[in-house]
C-alpha cells in the first residue's frame, strides 16, 4: 500500500506574527518553522499504518522552496520512506494541489491514500485535500478523527463534525484530512536521523500551475481596548453590562 | 447569472448561520448586480421554513431530498450541486466556514475554476477590476486581503461576520430528488451533548485548567443554561479528557466568533486566543491577575472562579426573574 503525505511549512505556534514587504509577506526572520501541526497528525497516522502493516510505503511531499528541506528531512527521520519537494512557494491552495497532481501524473506514481492536515495554521484554508481529491477523482474524507483499515481493505473512519461524530466506511483510493488526535505525533529517533540521510529525496521542477487567488496584504487585528476589571464583590455590575452593553440577557 | 448559497437546517429549523449566509449572498447580488439569490439545502425540512429565507433576500430555495441527504457526502452532494452550477453560471457561491463548507467548497471551486477564499469576514471590494476579500489568517492572529484572480468567486464566510435584519419576502421552494452515488457509507452519527451547537452559539462559556476537574463542570453548565450558551474548553482540558475534543477551541481546535465569549479558569495562551479573538466581547474570570487573558478581554474578574461563577449565575437568574416579573 502506498501513502502520500502532503506537508506544509508553517511558523511555530508560538511565533510572533508580523509582516514585511507592505504586509504581503510574513516576517520569517528569526522564526522557527515547523511541519504544520495538522500535517504532523497526518504523518503520524501514516507511520502508525506502516507499523501495523508490512506493505506500507510512505512518501512525503511539499510544494515549497528549499526552506522546507529540513522539514522533509525530519519527516524522513520520523520514518517516511521518500521525500519529494516541488520547487515553488505556492501562492494559494489551488497552485499547491495542482502541482502535486501534476507531479503524480508525470511520475506515474499512484497512491492508495493521500493524507494531509485539515488546514494550515497560517492560511487556514483546508482546501488542498479537497482540490487533490477533486482533480484525481478520489474519495474525499475531510476532518478525520479516527481511521482503521479493515481486513477486507475498507477504510473504517470517524469524522468530527460540528455537533458530533460520523462513523463511516469508504473505499480507497481516498484523500483524508487529519484533525487533532488522529494519531500521536512522533519525534525522530537518532537512528531515524541517521537513516534519513540515505533515503531518496528528489526536487522537482514545478509544472507552472497558476494560482486562483493572490495574497495582497496581511494586517494585525485591532487591539482590544484595555480590560476593565469588575469587582467580584459587585458582580451585579457585570450583569448590567451583559444586559445593557452586550445585550445577551 | 446567480448567487448560490449553501444553507443548512437542524431539528426542522433553518440554522441562524444560514440566514447570515443568505443575507450576505443577497448583498453580494445587489452590489455586483449578480442576479437572483438561489439557496440550496439538502434533507427534509418544511417548505415554510425554507420560504422564510426570502426575508433575507433568497428568491428561490432548491431543496434536495431523498436517501443520503441528512449527512453531508461530498460526492453525492457535489454531483447534485454541479447540475445547478452548470444551469445557473453563478458569479458567487457562498458557503459557511464550517465542516460542510470545507467538504464541498473546494470541489465547487475546482469545478468552476473560481478562486476560493476561506474564512471571509466582510463583503468584498473591487480594485482594478479584481475582487478583494478580507479573510481570517494565522488562526485568528491576523487578517489577510485575498485577491481573486477569476471572474467569479467561491466564498466561505466566518460566522458572525455580517449583520443583517429580517425583511419581508417569501422564497419560492423547489423540491428535487437527489440522485447519484455516495462517496461513502455512513453507518451512524453520534450527536454531541449540549443543547446549543458551539459554532452556532451567540454566547459561549468556556473552561480551562483552572476548573480543576470534569466534576466541576456543572458550574459552567449552570451559567451556560442561564445565558443560553454553548460550552467550550481549552486544549489542556480536552487533552486530559475532561471534556470532548469537539468542545476544544483554539489554534488546533475550533475557531469561533460568538457575540460573547466567557473564559473561566483559562490563562489565555496565544494558541487559545487565536481561536476566540474574533469574539465581539470577551469576559475573563481568573484568579491570577497576571494571566495573559486579561490583556485580551473586555471585562475581567480577578477572583476564585469557584466562588464567583455561582454568584454570577445566581445574579443573572435573579436579574432575569426581575425582568420577567417587572
Amino acid at each position: 500500500m502506498k501513502i502520500l503525505v502532503a506537508i506544509a511549512r508553517t511558523p511555530d505556534t508560538t511565533a510572533p506574527i508580523d509582516f514585511v514587504d507592505d504586509g504581503k509577506k510574513y516576517k520569517e526572520e528569526g522564526v522557527q518553522f515547523i511541519i504544520n501541526p495538522y500535517d504532523e497528525f497526518a504523518l503520524a497516522k501514516a507511520m502508525d499504518l506502516k507499523d501495523e502493516r508490512q506493505d506500507v510505503e510512505v512518501t512525503v511531499i511539499s510544494v515549497d522552496s528549499n526552506k522546507a528541506d529540513q522539514l522533509l528531512r525530519k519527516a524522513l527521520a520520523i520514518g517516511a520512506d521518500k521525500a519529494v519537494r516541488i520547487d515553488v512557494e505556492p501562492e494559494d491552495a489551488w497552485q499547491a494541489a495542482g502541482e502535486i497532481v501534476e507531479w503524480l501524473k508525470k511520475s506515474g506514481e499512484q497512491f492508495d491514500l493521500i493524507f494531509t492536515g485539515k488546514e494550515t495554521i497560517n492560511y487556514n484554508g483546508g482546501l488542498v485535500g479537497g482540490y487533490i481529491a477533486s482533480l484525481l477523482g478520489y474519495t474525499y474524507i475531510p476532518e478525520t478523527y479516527k481511521l482503521n483499515i479493515t481486513d477486507d481493505g475498507k477504510l473504517d473512519i470517524v469524522r468530527e463534525i460540528e455537533g458530533g461524530r460520523v462513523f463511516l466506511k469508504a473505499d480507497m483510493p481516498a484523500v483524508i484530512t487529519a484533525v487533532e488526535y488522529l494519531a500521536e505525533p512522533r519525534l525522530p529517533s537518532m537512528r531515524g536521523i541517521m537513516q534519513a540521510r540515505t533515503k531518496p529525496f528528489s526536487v522537482e521542477q514545478p509544472a507552472g500551475i497558476e494560482p486562483l487567488t493572490t495574497t495582497v496584504k496581511h494586517y494585525l487585528p485591532p487591539k482590544r481596548k484595555e480590560c476593565k476589571l469588575i469587582d467580584p464583590e459587585n458582580i451585579e455590575e457585570l450583569v448590567e453590562i451583559l444586559h445593557k452593553e452586550i445585550k445577551v440577557i | 447569472m446567480a448567487v448560490i448559497v449553501y444553507t443548512e437546517h437542524e431539528d426542522g429549523k433553518v440554522k441562524r448561520s444560514s440566514y447570515e449566509l443568505t443575507a450576505y449572498a443577497s448583498e453580494l447580488a445587489k452590489q455586483f448586480n449578480a442576479g437572483p439569490v438561489v439557496a440550496v439545502t439538502f434533507g427534509n425540512v418544511a417548505d415554510s421554513e425554507l420560504a422564510a429565507l426570502g426575508k433575507v433576500g433568497a428568491e428561490k430555495v432548491i431543496n434536495f431530498q431523498g436517501e443520503g441527504t441528512d449527512q453531508v457526502d461530498p460526492k453525492l452532494f457535489f454531483d447534485n450541486l454541479k447540475t445547478l452550477l452548470d444551469d445557473t453560471s453563478p458569479k458567487f457561491v457562498v458557503f459557511g466556514a464550517n465542516n460542510s463548507g470545507r467538504a464541498l467548497a473546494p470541489l465547487v471551486s475546482a469545478h468552476l475554476k473560481y478562486g476560493l477564499v476561506p474564512g471571509v469576514v466582510e463583503l468584498p471590494r473591487e480594485e482594478n477590476g479584481k475582487l478583494i476579500f478580507k479573510k481570517n489568517a494565522y488562526s485568528g492572529k491576523a487578517f489577510a486581503d485575498y485577491q481573486v484572480n477569476t471572474d467569479g468567486a467561491v466564498i466561505m464566510l466566518m460566522r458572525n461576520s455580517f449583520d443583517y435584519e429580517l425583511g419581508e419576502g417569501t422564497a419560492q421552494v423547489e423540491v428535487r430528488q437527489i440522485s447519484g452515488d455516495r462517496a461513502y457509507n455512513i453507518e451512524r452519527v453520534e450527536k454531541a451533548t449540549g443543547k446549543v451547537p458551539l459554532t452556532e452559539a451567540d454566547v459561549v462559556v468556556s473552561g480551562g485548567r483552572g476548573m480543576k476537574g470534569p466534576e466541576n463542570w456543572h458550574l459552567l453548565e449552570e451559567l451556560a443554561e442561564e445565558l443560553g450558551a454553548a460550552l467550550a474548553c481549552s486544549k489542556p482540558v480536552s487533552d486530559m479528557g475532561w471534556r470532548p475534543h469537539t468542545e476544544h477551541v483554539g489554534q488546533t481546535g475550533l475557531t469561533i466568533r460568538p457575540t460573547l465569549y466567557i473564559a473561566v479558569g483559562i490563562s489565555g495562551a496565544i494558541q487559545h486566543l487565536a481561536g476566540v479573538s474574533g469574539s465581539r466581547y470577551i469576559i475573563a474570570i481568573n484568579k491570577d491577575p497576571e494571566a495573559p487573558i486579561f490583556k485580551a478581554c473586555d471585562y475581567g474578574v480577578v477572583a476564585d472562579l469557584f466562588e464567583v461563577v455561582p454568584k454570577l449565575t445566581k445574579a443573572i437568574r435573579e436579574f432575569k426573574e426581575k425582568q420577567a416579573g417587572g
